[in-house]
C-alpha cells in the first residue's frame, strides 16, 4: 500500500525556496527520511554551494544564475523500471527549453546538450525508509543553466552553455521554475503509466548522438560503438565494431573525437 | 611469467609453509593456493605431490587471475540487487559506509550502486558483522554479484 501522500498523478505540491543549500538532493532527502515532505515537494536553492555531479564533480551554481532544485517522488516501480524515470524528467526539461526557443537534446541517461555543450544535468537518488517494503523514495535533482553568461561558464571543466547565452536574455528563476515544473510533471505522469515504453518514442526523437559513433560506459567497461537503441528500461544498446550489441547500464555517452 | 619462475614461487611457499600466495604486477595477476588450504587440519603431503598438485595454472596476462575457493563457511553474502557501478562511500572524500569488523543491521546502508545516474542505496538486509568487502570502489557489478561477506 502506498502512503496517503501518494497521488494518482504527480503534481508538484509545494516549492520550498532556500537561499543557500550545499546540495538540494541531500537536503530534500533528509526531509524525506524524516517524513517531513509529501510527494511532489520541490526544494530549490537560490545558491547551491556543493551540488554533486558524478565522480563528485561540483555543480557550480552562483546565486540567481541557475535553477538548482530537487523533486521528491515515491514509487513502487523498483529497479530496473525506475532507471528510466530521470529520462522522463529530461524530456520534460527539453520541452520546456523548446517553449522558450532553445533546441536542446537529451544525452543518455541524464544530461541535456546544445551541440557539445551541457545546459542541464540530472542526478537522482533512491532509498527506502525503514520498514517501507518495496516503496522507494526518489529524489530527482536538476541543475539547469539559466542566467550564466559566457564569462561565467569559462570556469566549468567541460563545455557548458546557458539559456541566457543562447536566448540573449535573463530569466526570473522563480517564474521559470514553475513553468519548467509544468513541463516535467506531465512526463513523470506519462512515465508512471508504463515506464520507458510510454516515453520511448519521444526519447528516440530527442536523443543526443543516436545513430552516431560514441564513447560510452564507465571505467574499464568503457567502449566505442554506435549508439544504436535502448532496452525496455531505457538502458543503452551500443553496436560494436564487430556488429555485436552491448547493453550499457552505467556511465556517460561522449562524443567520439 | 615463466614456468620456472612459478616453480620457484611454489618452492618458496613450501619452504615457508605458505598455503596461499597472491602476486600482482602491472597487467599480471597470479594466485597460488594449495588444495585443501581452507582446512586447518590438511594433511602434509610429500614435496613431489605438492608440486604435482593442480594449483593455479601459470597463465600470463591480465586473465591470469584464477578463481580460488575462499573460506566462506559460515559467511553470508550481501549480493548486488542491481547492475551498475559500486560505490563504497557517499562521496569520494567521505568515510566508507562499512568496513570489515563493522556490525550491521538489516536497515544498515552498506553501499551505493549507481545505474543510469540513479544512486541506489543498498541495505544489508541481514544482521551481523562485515567480514570482507569483495569489490573495489568504482567497480562495475552485475545483478546478484556478492559484494560483502557477513558473519551472522
Amino acid at each position: 500500500m502506498l502512503p496517503e501522500c501518494r497521488k494518482k498523478s504527480m503534481e508538484y505540491s509545494k516549492i520550498i525556496w532556500v537561499e543557500e543549500s550545499v546540495s538540494t538532493n541531500t537536503e530534500l532527502a533528509d526531509l524525506a527520511r524524516a517524513g517531513d515532505v509529501v510527494q511532489g515537494t520541490v526544494l530549490s536553492a537560490v545558491k547551491q554551494t556543493g551540488g554533486r555531479g558524478r565522480y563528485d564533480r561540483k555543480w557550480i551554481a552562483p546565486a540567481g544564475k541557475n535553477l538548482t532544485f530537487s523533486i521528491f517522488f515515491i514509487s513502487t516501480a523498483g529497479f530496473p523500471a525506475i532507471a528510466s524515470l530521470p529520462m522522463a524528467v529530461s524530456i520534460g526539461v527539453k520541452e520546456y527549453l523548446s517553449s522558450i526557443g532553445i533546441d536542446a537534446r537529451c544525452k543518455w541517461p541524464n544530461d541535456l546538450m546544445i551541440g557539445d555543450a551541457k545546459i542541464c544535468g540530472i542526478l537522482s537518488e533512491r532509498f527506502s525508509s525503514e520498514g517501507a517494503g518495496n516503496i522507494d523514495n526518489i529524489i530527482l535533482g536538476v541543475g539547469l543553466n539559466m542566467n550564466m553568461t559566457a564569462e561565467d561558464v569559462v570556469g566549468i571543466d567541460k563545455p557548458a552553455v546557458s539559456a541566457c547565452i543562447i536566448g540573449g536574455k535573463t530569466y526570473d528563476l522563480r517564474d521559470e521554475l514553475k513553468n519548467l515544473l509544468g513541463f516535467i510533471t506531465p512526463w513523470i505522469n506519462k512515465w508512471e503509466q508504463g515506464g520507458f515504453s510510454v516515453i520511448r518514442e519521444r526519447w528516440l526523437e530527442v536523443c543526443w548522438k543516436i545513430g552516431e559513433e560514441v564513447m560510452i560506459g564507465d571505467g574499464a567497461d568503457r567502449c566505442c560503438g554506435m549508439l544504436y537503441d535502448f532496452g525496455k528500461n531505457g538502458e543503452a544498446i551500443v553496436k560494436l565494431a564487430d556488429d555485436t550489441l552491448k547493453t550499457v547500464w552505467s556511465g556517460d555517452v561522449e562524443s567520439r573525437k | 611469467m615463466s614456468t620456472e619462475k612459478i616453480r620457484e614461487l611454489v618452492e618458496m611457499m613450501n619452504d615457508n609453509d605458505l598455503v596461499e600466495l597472491c602476486l600482482e604486477e602491472e597487467n599480471f595477476k597470479l594466485k597460488l593456493k594449495k588444495p585443501g588450504a581452507n582446512f586447518v587440519a590438511a594433511p602434509a603431503m610429500p614435496m613431489q605431490m605438492q608440486m604435482a598438485a593442480p594449483m593455479a595454472a601459470p597463465v600470463s596476462g591480465a586473465a591470469a587471475a584464477t578463481p580460488a575457493v575462499e573460506d566462506t563457511a559460515g559467511l553470508t553474502p550481501i549480493k548486488s540487487p542491481i547492475v551498475g557501478t559500486f560505490y563504497s562511500a557517499p562521496s569520494p572524500d567521505a568515510d566508507k559506509f562499512v568496513n570489515p569488523g563493522d556490525k550491521v543491521s538489516k536497515e544498515s546502508v552498506v553501499c551505493i550502486i549507481e545505474a543510469m545516474k540513479i544512486m541506489n542505496e543498498v541495505k544489508a538486509e541481514i544482521s551481523g558483522t562485515i567480514e570482507k568487502i569483495l569489490v573495489e570502489n568504482g567497480e562495475p557489478v552485475e545483478y546478484g554479484q556478492p559484494l560483502f561477506l557477513v558473519r551472522e
